[in-house]
């Protein structure tokens, strides 16, 4: 068959376009990272040194460093995740393996949906409501309920979206070799999807290591270290809310420190978890 | 040879995926300490009538009518849990599937179900199931790497470690071998014919020659029935069936 020159062109004419439009539109989103970088570390590099992480927060014009928000931050965060993955594993465990049909997992899932894109100013204010004021004021605790509600429903989806892909071949030569389902649950298919699993919990604590709105109702700030979480807790997404929005240099210069902070940690975060799912056995 | 005698029978079965019935009337028995093959074309039925032998595909909206009995006893009467149906009745499948974890895990794994052992009598064990799957020389050294870095025949080996690992008594294969090279398939064959010495063995293929060559006995299905059933000489040189003459010199299938 001879071929039809002009459609021939035509198509790689149309193929050519397509690509040039691919490249930019991804070039253009690219640029919008590599500039949001680019500023945060050439501001807040300057400020970033040894005082950081050794001293509190200073008053207005004052010496200080971030290491308040820093350790309120790990603690929100590490107690969030810590009360988030245990719940959001074995739900998301039982939407993938147990509840694939039932009506009751369907509402699950719709429900947990429904709580991942609510706006997280909403689950500050419900904390708040649940928490705070019953407690007669604010605390580390109240924001990391907040953040654990936050990280829920992302370790409910992950968890339940990498074991739907362990292969049901794998499920079958368990229960075939006479496993009962929680043990091949737990020794096979959990074990397929460690690594996803994993880089769930690592994108859930990015997502929430950066939240600010659920805590200004929750742990709001302080100024001081505390000792534990039942007072009101710094964090450095709210220290950064607090010094980017003051009129002192000073204190916009630890902000930009803190943003500094914050997206070196998230960007670590991510680049940890496509490395653990790169390597995952599945 | 020791005498034949039938471990597992099956008594007009009928077998239903919800409106469909995959299964007509098989009744068929499967002597102890021989290879029965299976063939027939794609949507026969053999691998409906393979895993309704260890009830691998009970599922809501399955349904199975007649009897299937292991040395007498019908396990379609069994409820609840399945696992000692599964320990006696073990099953390996088409397209290999090596569990997540180590070699050694992979065969320890499926005997820790059933018994607790010291570390050496289950290392003793181990070794034991890789001697007889023909693995043990090629993954002695490499006893702590995962399981699927293994290449697709010795992957498939191992799952017959695995299945045969549990002592069952008999094996089910779902075309072991046809996801495997000719070499690979070869190695499958001279297993299965070795394992033949201690169990009853039934296996589906697509292989003509492959159930030519290792069935004692062999079973042609079509359309959901067992249109005949002989020895495997018997029904390859002289089928009683015009439909199975017509399967084996390749005009349908």
């Amino acid at each position: 068959m001879t071929a039809d020159r002009p459609l021939l062109s035509r198509r790689r004419a149309a193929d050519a376009v397509m690509t040039a439009v691919a490249w930019a539109a991804t070039l253009a989103t690219l640029a919008v990272l590599a500039l949001v970088l680019f500023v945060v570390v050439r501001r807040g590099i300057g400020s970033l040194g040894l005082a950081i992480f050794t001293q509190t927060t200073p008053p207005p014009g004052g010496k200080g460093g971030l290491l308040n928000p820093i350790l309120g931050s790990l603690a929100m965060t590490g107690t969030a995740v810590a009360a988030a993955s245990p719940v959001g594993i074995l739900a998301g465990t039982y939407l993938a393996e147990y509840g694939r049909h039932k009506r009751l997992a369907q509402v699950v899932r719709f429900l947990n949906d429904t709580l991942l894109s609510a706006p997280s100013i909403i689950i500050g204010l419900f904390v708040y409501g649940l928490a705070v004021r019953p407690a007669g004021h604010f605390s580390g605790w109240a924001g990391a309920l907040a953040l654990a509600l936050i990280a829920l429903p992302v370790v409910v989806r992950t968890t339940e979206d990498v074991l739907k892909m362990v292969p049901a071949s794998l499920r079958e030569a368990g229960i075939a070799l006479g496993a009962p389902r929680w043990r091949m649950i737990v020794s096979i298919a959990w074990r397929a999807a460690a690594g996803g699993i994993a880089t769930g919990l690592l994108l859930a604590v990015a997502r929430i290591s950066g939240e600010t709105a659920p805590l200004l109702f929750t742990s709001l700030n302080n100024q001081f270290l505390t000792s534990g979480l039942d007072q009101p807790t710094a964090s450095l997404p709210v220290a950064i809310f607090q010094f980017a929005m003051s009129p002192y240099p000073d204190w916009q210069a630890l902000a930009w420190a803190g943003a500094l902070l914050i997206s070196a940690a998230v960007l670590l975060l991510n680049i940890s978890a496509r490395l653990i799912a790169g390597r995952a056995p599945m | 040879m020791p005498p034949n005698l039938p471990k597992m029978t099956v008594h007009h079965l009928n077998y239903f995926y919800g409106q469909m019935q995959a299964l007509k009337d098989v009744s068929v028995a499967f002597q102890d300490r021989r290879v029965t093959a299976l063939i027939g074309p794609s949507g026969c039925g053999k691998s409906t009538l393979l895993r309704a032998l260890n009830r691998i595909s009970d599922s809501p909206g399955q349904r199975a009518e007649g009897e299937i009995l292991l040395d007498g006893e019908n396990i379609l009467r069994w409820k609840g849990d399945l696992t000692g149906l599964r320990a006696r009745v073990g099953m390996v499948f088409q397209k290999p599937t090596p569990f997540p974890m180590s070699i050694f895990d992979n065969i320890a794994f499926p005997i820790s179900l059933y018994r607790r052992l010291s570390r050496l009598q289950m290392e003793d064990e181990v070794e034991q199931a890789l001697r007889r799957a023909a693995l043990w020389d090629e993954v002695k050294d490499k006893l702590r790497q995962s399981g699927l870095s293994l290449s697709g025949g010795q992957q498939q080996r191992l799952c017959i470690a695995r299945a045969i690992a549990i002592k069952p008594e008999v094996l089910l294969l779902d075309e072991p071998a046809s996801a495997l090279d000719p070499i690979s398939t070869a190695l499958i064959d001279e297993l299965v014919c070795e394992l033949r010495r201690d169990y009853c063995l039934i296996m589906v293929t697509h292989n003509m020659q492959q159930a030519a060559r290792i069935g004692d006995y062999v079973g042609f299905m079509y359309l959901g029935e067992l249109i005949e059933f002989g020895e495997t000489v018997q029904l390859f040189s002289n089928p009683r069936e015009k439909r199975t003459q017509d399967y084996i010199t390749g005009r349908f299938g």
